[in-house]
């Protein structure tokens, strides 16, 4: 009976929750104005941006998958997030080692803390998006059908052939889910129906044919915990949230 | 068949209980309103549907309250003698249930995420074109929510025992769970900006545990209710002291020898029964017997019914 009292009593507990809470209220309070006047806050649980701002070189794993991240001659990559990588980089001063390596490794090299950033097209589902960091979606790319001047849009999309860049094979799962036929082209040849992002129809000389196949987000990954890295990444990609699409358009044109 | 008398509370405890039924509508309104606007703001997420599980369950006890509260009022008849009085108890058990899915849950949660070697990452949000730390506004939130559930749950604790309303008592500590489990969350966010990603789920794993122990308590108490143990405090403070009180007042009567009491708890009230031992030579016992069970009843009010019955002695305790 006693025992009980001691535990669960309601007495001597609202007056320990009074004590407890106006305790509790001080201490949270003090500790949120705290943080919110530290320098270094949020931190980086591994301490990405801190060693990459002193000198030592920010490991980017990449994995192609055009356009977003191509494959080139040498060790370097080449394609849209190569390319804001290297841009902020150039603004944070700070260097950049490479590392290639598919996609599923690249997870487990962030997981490792063996690389700090990954890019390869990733998009906000990717399944193993609670194991490691990611930024806010930087673009949202849509990929459409579209057609040149003068082609009529076909009432039904069976069998239709749909032409598609040959470096990306995966255009060619979304074609065919519709049940229209897939058709290879070597980049830039014209065709008279193509998949590609919407924003390269006019570099492409295309019409929207009013047929979305995909809408994806894409965001870069990171570290787990990796906030601070994170939240440099994010407040670059939203001040120049128009370098994606300018990049991909010149993706495109070349 | 004769039926026990037909009111529930005297008029004193009549205003607590419509502030009390008050308090739990608005706590309806502001657990469905919160669910709603997470429903919003978060549209489909995984995390949206663990609060919004949370919510469900949380609203269990209230609901629990206005139902059977309102159903244990109804008088008595000739199909229930003893009154509906006995629905408060079976909304304890549920509401002290709801108690324990809630701990368990989130102790599932905390440990599947530790387990499965999930890690919180926590960077910017766009807000008003200027990207700011994401924490900020997951603390805001946390803080919206939960500050209401803490002076609501206040406000039930002190109401509870002054109605002898266990599912109150109930009620009150998952207004607790709710703002110890939002605490949690905060601390976990902040720990997570520190760069300790276990700080989220080991926060709120050891709320869990405090949740379970609050549920299991409830649920002990409602259970043992129902196989009619002794009355317990409504708020599981200790024993009623009433049986030992009623024996007292009963034993200092000149004509009485000796008595005992036992009493159940129905509710929110009592019912129970008292054998008394009457002096020899006593006179005009069915008068004596009228008026101290008069006495009895005028000790308290969720005295509601007692039976005197006169024995010649009292069997060995």
């Amino acid at each position: 009976m006693t025992r009980r009292a001691d535990t669960i009593g309601v007495v001597p507990e609202t007056a320990r929750n009074r004590r407890r809470l106006s305790r509790h209220g001080l201490v949270s309070a003090l500790l949120v104005l705290a943080l919110a006047g530290c320098d270094d806050f949020p931190k980086d649980a591994n301490g990405a941006l801190l060693r990459a701002r002193a000198g030592e070189a920010l490991r980017v794993g990449w994995t192609a998958a055009p356009p977003w991240v191509s494959a080139q001659p040498g060790s370097e990559p080449a394609g849209i997030e190569p390319e804001l990588i290297r841009a902020w980089a150039k603004a944070e001063d700070i260097r950049v080692v490479w590392i290639e390596a598919s996609e599923s490794a690249l997870v487990a090299l962030l997981e490792r803390n063996a690389a700090d950033i990954a890019i390869g097209g990733f998009a906000t589902d990717m399944p193993w998006g609670g194991r490691i960091g990611q930024t806010q979606p930087y673009f949202d790319s849509t990929i459409a059908i579209g057609t040149t001047a003068g082609t009529p849009v076909p009432e039904s999309w069976d069998g239709v052939a749909i032409g598609y860049d040959l470096e990306r094979p995966k255009l060619a799962a979304l074609i065919e889910a519709i049940g229209a036929r897939p058709l290879p082209v070597a980049d830039g040849r014209n065709v008279p129906i193509r998949a590609a992002y919407a924003s390269e129809f006019e570099a492409l000389g295309l019409d929207p044919a009013g047929k979305v196949l995909e809408r994806e987000r894409r965001v870069i990954a990171t570290a787990p915990t990796e906030n601070a890295l994170v939240l440099a990444l994010d407040r670059f990609l939203h001040a120049r949230s128009g370098l994606a699409e300018a990049a991909l358009r010149r993706a495109t044109l070349r | 068949m004769k039926a026990i008398s037909a009111h529930e509370f005297p008029p004193e405890v009549e205003r607590i209980y419509r502030r009390a039924r008050r308090l739990e509508w608005i706590t309806l309104a502001y657990i469905l309103s919160s669910s709603l606007l997470l429903y919003l703001t978060m549209g489909g997420s995984q995390a949206m549907r663990t609060s919004f599980f949370e919510d469900v369950i949380s609203v269990v006890p209230a609901v629990a309250f206005l139902v059977c509260t309102a159903i244990a009022r109804r008088a008595p008849n000739r199909t229930y003698p003893y009154g509906t009085h006995r629905a408060t108890s079976i909304g304890h058990l549920v509401a002290a249930l709801a108690l324990c899915a809630m701990g368990l849950f989130l102790l599932a949660e905390a440990g599947s995420k530790l387990l499965s070697g999930e890690k919180t990452t926590i960077g910017g949000y766009v807000l008003f074109d200027t990207v700011i730390w994401a924490g900020w506004p997951m603390l805001a939130a946390l803080a919206y929510t939960a500050i209401p559930s803490f002076f609501l749950g206040r406000m039930k604790l002190k109401l509870a025992p002054r109605l002898h309303d266990k599912i109150l008592h109930a009620d009150a500590q998952m207004m607790k769970a709710d703002w110890m489990a939002e605490t949690a969350a905060a601390a976990g966010v902040i720990g997570v900006g520190l760069g300790y990603a276990w700080a989220d789920p080991l926060a709120a794993g050891l709320v869990s545990i405090e949740i379970l122990r609050d549920g299991g308590a409830n649920l002990r108490a409602s259970v043992t209710d129902l196989i009619d143990r002794r009355p317990e405090r409504a708020d599981g403070s200790g024993w009623e002291h009433l049986p030992e009180d009623i024996r007292e007042r009963l034993r200092a009567m000149d004509w009485v020898a000796d008595a005992q009491v036992r009493l159940r708890d129905a509710g929110h009230i009592f019912l129970g029964e008292a054998f008394v031992v009457p002096r020899p030579g006593t006179e005009e016992l069915m008068g004596k017997l009228a008026q101290a069970a008069e006495e009895v009843k005028a000790l308290d009010w969720r005295v509601h019914e007692i039976v005197l019955m006169p024995v010649e002695s009292l069997p060995e305790e």
